[in-house]
């Protein structure tokens, strides 16, 4: 070997060629995923929740479905634009590219927790762009954004809230399996909650027994419902912890005081959010009289809780 | 409308099936668990499918992909692991035996120590010149940065290579320097 460029001889240490790598997934997965892929709604940008094994969900496609629908000018008009009405966030800080569920409503805010959690120092002063591409992206406010990118201070707390709520695992569309039927009660009766008036809900077709989705299209105001998840399994942490949490959700308690409830019942749990087994967010919001905590899962458990400053 | 929308579909599927493959190799080259690579592959077309008006075109769009793969994988390490329904989808169609056939690199040679020993930026600068084959031009588009910074830290992180070898691996001076330094 002596002589020999290392690159060359690193080419020759490639675990698989393009072709090797291309066959390990078959011919009919790969044009599944394209047709996959060509269904998703374009030019918007709601990436992922993480999500589970166990939970065969299509959580990523709501998710994309979710910021990716709102097209309709008329509505964009009547709410502030498509990329308002999104759940997630980008955030291109120092480097790091990192999309994020919303809480706050406060892109920039949410995108600051997140560098503090995954960094441990306080992130740089940030701004928050509609990226024409129909999603939020946040910038520091040294970077340039680019051409044609406007301000956008606030996303919709209340379409937030809606999707938190029916992705929750305390007492939303995961916190036990329901049927169709079930499930569509479920989404008028928090449509009607989170006020959102006149919309529809739909049933999609799918493999699973229960209903564990909604895909939230403010475009054309529908939830749709797929049953693609499979019944509760015993033992599973995420549902350990829903279990822990319903009773909570029972009370009225400030949000400080259930920010507190929510640590002591991950931690008897054996869950911590230094070892990230949960991420938690806290959003002060003064119109709520007690908190409300919901709970998703993604990779890690996100908890938030919602509610009135102590 | 319906004309423009099948007319982006049509150029997507065009650029689907020549880049597919070289995703795939991406992903498989740096992520053993094939579920965790399926989910890399689908998520970096589920990118290039919502951006696609705005990507860049011709012969940038190879590398800017592999930047997406690479931003999608990093979010993977950082977030522990993702299960998506379109990453799914795509592992239900795992094929064991042409898995097993995609194996680590047999040579435990002084150059494998010395490559694992680089950080995960060195390594992956490397690796984008050894397996994707990207020229410098191509690189400072996968990774979002300039010419210059590119031109030095491959300098960097190929000195950094020859520092972790022994003496007698590699002639290390008078020889001619490489196309991508």
């Amino acid at each position: 070997m002596s002589g020999r460029n290392p690159i060359d001889s690193l080419r020759r240490l490639s675990p698989a060629s393009d072709a090797e790598a291309a066959a390990v997934f078959s011919a009919a997965g790969r044009e599944e995923l394209l047709d996959a892929v060509t269904e998703l709604p374009f030019g918007r940008s709601r990436p992922v929740r993480r999500t589970t094994p166990r939970r065969r969900l299509v959580l990523v496609v709501a998710a994309v479905a979710l910021v990716g629908i709102a097209t309709a000018a008329t509505w964009a008009a009547l709410r502030g634009g498509p990329a308002r009405e999104t759940t997630s966030v980008q955030c291109l800080i120092d480097g790091s590219d990192a999309v994020i569920p919303s809480s706050s409503g406060d892109p920039a805010h949410d995108c600051a927790v997140q560098f503090k959690r995954d960094n441990g120092t306080t992130a740089p002063p940030l701004v928050a762009y509609d990226n024409t591409l129909g999603g939020v992206t946040v910038l520091t406010r040294s970077q340039k954004p680019p051409k044609g990118w406007t301000v956008l201070p606030s996303q919709d707390v209340a379409l937030i809230e809606l999707q938190d709520s029916l992705d929750d695992y305390v007492a939303g569309l995961n916190s036990s399996c329901f049927d169709a039927k079930a499930a569509t009660a479920f989404t008028d009766a928090r449509l009607a909650r989170f006020g959102f008036r006149g919309w529809t809900v739909d049933i999609r077709s799918g493999t699973g027994q229960c209903v564990g989705d909604g895909i939230v299209d403010p475009a054309s105001r529908t939830v749709t419902l797929i049953p693609m998840g499979d019944p509760i399994v015993p033992n599973w942490k995420p549902d350990e912890l829903a279990g822990k949490l319903r009773p909570l959700t029972r009370g009225c308690e400030s949000l400080p005081a259930a920010v507190a409830s929510v640590r002591a019942a991950a931690s008897s749990l054996g869950l911590s959010e230094s070892a990230k087994t949960y991420e938690l967010n806290a959003v002060k919001d003064s119109s709520l009289r007690c908190a409300s905590i919901y709970e998703t899962v993604g990779g890690t458990i996100v908890l938030t809780v919602r509610g009135p400053g102590g | 409308m319906a004309d423009r929308v099948a007319g982006r579909r049509e150029r997507f599927e065009a650029v689907y099936r020549e880049l597919y493959a070289p995703v795939c190799g991406y992903a498989l080259r740096r992520i053993r668990q094939p579920e965790d690579a399926a989910e890399v592959v689908a998520e970096t077309f589920a990118t290039l499918w919502r951006r696609f008006d705005a990507c860049p075109q011709g012969d940038e769009l190879r590398p800017w992909l592999f930047g997406v793969a690479r931003r999608v994988a990093a979010n993977q390490r950082r977030g522990e692991r993702r299960r998506t329904a379109l990453g799914q989808r795509l592992a239900e169609s795992f094929d064991r035996e042409a898995f097993d056939l995609v194996g680590q690199p047999e040579e435990t040679s002084e150059l494998v120590r010395a490559f694992s020993r680089l950080s995960e930026s060195d390594r992956e600068l490397l690796s984008l010149v050894a397996w994707e084959g990207l020229s410098r031009d191509e690189l400072a588009v996968a990774l979002g940065t300039s010419r210059a910074v590119v031109r030095l830290r491959l300098h960097r992180a190929r000195k950094r290579l020859r520092d972790a070898l022994p003496p007698t691996q590699f002639r290390l001076s008078g020889g001619h320097e490489h196309e991508w330094t």
